[in-house]
């Protein structure tokens, strides 16, 4: 089981995007990076901010990269940025990403024309977070 | 950014962000909806499994959002946050969701089940086209 935040999980996550038929449908046309960006709750074991990149193609995830610099992450073309438990509350499925964001629990940073177009494969991706089997850092003895 | 779109909080709610934003980059991506701005009208939305509402004006040329419901809009939309989204994405024809579509016949048969409610579609036809028109991304 992977820990969440951990390149383990990222890799995990990467390898059931790109085992998705779902996702490889909804997105067929997707073009651009995004970052997830775990802010930090040093009272729950993630001391700093931490930026995963995804590489979406076409319905595919040609790369990831697990705690890049800021500025580099910062610069895909989409950004959704939240505090770690609200990460693990999407992850749990307690927490429906859209829903999410219209509360300002998760923000986004990047063109949302493109994010409405498709919502239906952003929903595939986020979801497919709480397919990872996954153990939680500040759960861990 | 578009320069019509104002914030009237300093903390926009996540609704105001998203559609204030959708706004600004549609009027940025096709000039020519700035014509939609001149007229006054008054549009509340509320995404009902957040529990968030937003106030969006038209008028003189610019847009003004604001969090929460204010004053007496022309025009009220009630939905959860996936419907809402998906009234944007909709195609239109005349200003409507085109009930040739797929998605267009999916919206109606929302709107006529009562999971998508919408107060002014009739009297206020003409502004509810112009809020379509401006927050699709078709």
């Amino acid at each position: 089981m992977a820990t969440f935040p951990s390149e383990e999980w990222l890799n995990e996550y990467v390898g059931l995007i790109n085992d998705s038929p779902d996702y490889r449908e909804a997105a067929a046309t997707w073009e651009g990076d995004v970052t997830y960006v775990f802010e930090a709750e040093p009272d729950n074991g993630v001391p700093r901010d931490l930026y995963a990149w995804l590489d979406l193609w076409h319905g595919a995830c040609r790369g990831s990269r697990y705690d890049v610099p800021a500025e580099e992450g910062g610069a895909a073309k989409f950004v959704i940025r939240a505090p770690y438990t609200r990460w693990k509350e999407v992850i749990r499925k307690e927490l429906d990403p859209v829903k999410g964001m219209m509360q300002g629990k998760l923000k986004l940073k990047g063109d949302l024309p493109t994010i409405v177009r498709y919502v239906k494969a952003a929903n595939v991706l986020v979801n497919l977070a709480g397919s990872v089997p996954t153990e939680f850092v500040d759960e861990t003895a | 950014m578009s320069d019509n779109v104002t914030y009237m909080n300093s903390d926009p709610n996540g609704l105001a962000a998203m559609l204030g934003g959708l706004i600004e980059a549609n009027l940025q991506a096709h000039p020519e909806r700035a014509r939609l701005l001149d007229r006054p009208a008054t549009f509340a939305i509320t995404a009902t499994d957040a529990d968030v509402s937003v106030t969006i004006h038209l008028g003189d040329g610019a847009v003004k959002v604001a969090n929460g419901v204010r004053g007496h809009p022309h025009v009220s939309v009630r939905g959860s946050s996936e419907d809402l989204i998906g009234l944007s994405s909709v195609p239109l024809r005349m200003g409507q969701p085109d009930v040739m579509s797929k998605e267009g016949r999916a919206v109606l048969g929302k709107i006529l089940k009562g999971q998508v409610k919408v107060r002014g579609v009739v009297m206020q036809s003409g502004r509810l086209r112009r809020l379509n028109e401006l927050l699709s991304v078709m």
